[in-house]
């Protein structure tokens, strides 16, 4: 005789009728407990069996549609919540740190890349003049200082010329700059080590002799009121260039009067 | 070999449909849709409820299919026994059928022992006899078939605790059903 507990018995019925072992043939099983276990397997068999519940397509197909739904809605929140997690949420700070730098390297470089070629009246011509400034902010080196403002007056020289073909007329900012650079960067030679000197002066004479070649190719098409301004800045050119030449020969400059040492009065 | 080679091809495509791979929801939908609505046909008011009951499921299942871990239907079945809970609260209880309020003559032959099977309706007036839990195990074994153990993972209860439930639940509903038609 089966000691079980009744429950443990029932179940086992339960699961003999639910792998389609027929009623009686269960019951064969506990004799002793026939007559009480029957009834009960009637029932659970009376329920095992009842009528299927009919699937309509219409409602499965529109369970499909929201599901469908619901998969669009859940890809695009997953996404969002990326991002928002991404630049909101304090963990890994680190991470999100690094990668925020080198968007803004990313684009700071990008932008600077696409200015570089503007010229005076592009919208990017700002960000160009910004760019240069913050090269120079950050070259701490002398040498590399006075390199710097060559470029940039060497730039100028190019803007007023591209910008002269464009326009027929000069840009009297550009022009006012590159003399500005030009004389910069005479100045800050003074700081560099006398032979690194010899050298500058002589990029700054080639500088010079190049800017004053485009003023005056510039002169003989530009318009009449612009012409003295114009024949102000080649002589400024002029002077510079004597004082180039002089600096080149009478030796290394004076930090303090810009003359060379043989005829420095700072150190008499 | 067979039933590895399914197993291991449900495996597959839960797999997908935990990255969000629409073809292979599409496939866990059609395949449990009849289930899950059977489970909660009995359970609500009507057939329209229960369709709309067996969309929140899987649309649920959308939402945290990511974390699915287990066995999967017990996992779909538990969902659908939480929205039901939800569903009661909403909607209150069901006023109580009464055996006397279906038909004559499909009541008469419940307790036949040569009456095959149940109508959806007959089964939703006896399932109004039992207590919540007895309502679980009886749809859970008998109408959606499945094992003692999935049963008892589904209900969060303990395999012994299941086994006295469904035993008491359909006890209880012979003596009711006696009662009845005394």
């Amino acid at each position: 005789m089966d000691k079980r507990p009744i429950e443990n018995i029932f179940d086992d019925c339960c699961e003999k009728m639910l792998n389609g072992m027929p009623k009686e043939e269960i019951l064969r099983h506990y004799p002793n407990h026939a007559n009480k276990l029957r009834e009960l397997l009637s029932i659970a068999e009376s329920m095992h069996h009842s009528s299927p519940v009919k699937v309509s397509d219409k409602a499965l197909m529109s369970c499909l549609i929201k599901v469908g739904e619901a998969i669009q809605q859940h890809k695009e929140r997953s996404l969002g919540a990326r991002l928002q997690r991404f630049f909101f949420l304090p963990s890994p700070v680190w991470v999100r740190g690094f990668a925020l730098t080198l968007i803004i390297v990313f684009i700071a470089w990008g932008t600077s890349n696409v200015s570089a070629g503007s010229v005076p009246g592009d919208p990017l011509y700002l960000i160009k003049l910004i760019t240069e400034k913050v090269k120079y902010f950050l070259t701490v080196n002398p040498e590399g200082q006075v390199e710097l403002r060559i470029v940039f007056s060497e730039a100028r020289s190019k803007e007023l010329l591209s910008n002269f073909n464009k326009e027929g007329r000069i840009n009297m900012e550009t022009m006012d700059a590159m003399l500005k650079e030009a004389e910069t960067s005479f100045n800050l030679v003074a700081k560099l080590q006398p032979k690194q000197q010899e050298i500058y002066l002589a990029k700054l004479q080639d500088l010079n002799d190049y800017q004053k070649d485009i003023l005056n190719n510039i002169r003989e098409k530009s318009p009449e009121d612009q012409k003295s301004k114009i024949d102000d800045a080649i002589c400024q050119c002029n002077q510079y260039s004597q004082l180039l030449q002089k600096a080149q020969s009478n030796g290394v400059m004076c930090g303090l009067c810009k003359e060379g040492h043989k005829t420095c009065r700072c150190k008499k | 070999m067979k039933n590895l080679e399914n197993s291991q091809l449900e495996e597959d495509i839960l797999e997908k449909a935990r990255q969000m791979d629409e073809e292979a929801i599409g496939q866990l939908v059609r395949k449990h849709y009849p289930s899950v609505l059977r489970f909660l046909s009995y359970r609500t008011r009507n057939q329209e409820d229960a369709e709309d009951l067996t969309s929140e499921v899987f649309m649920r299942v959308v939402g945290s299919i990511k974390g699915q871990t287990g066995h999967f239907p017990a996992w779909l079945f538990r969902i659908a026994r939480n929205l039901l809970i939800d569903y009661y609260r909403k909607v209150g209880r069901e006023k109580s059928t009464s055996l006397d309020e279906i038909e004559d003559d499909s009541v008469a032959t419940i307790t036949d022992d040569h009456r095959e099977r149940f109508s959806v309706d007959e089964i939703k007036a006896i399932l109004q006899i039992l207590t919540d839990e007895q309502k679980e195990v009886i749809s859970l074994r008998f109408l959606s078939s499945f094992s003692l153990e999935e049963t008892a993972q589904i209900m969060q209860r303990s395999v012994g605790a299941v086994k006295v439930l469904q035993y008491r639940a359909v006890a209880g509903l012979k003596e009711l059903l006696k009662k009845e038609f005394n």
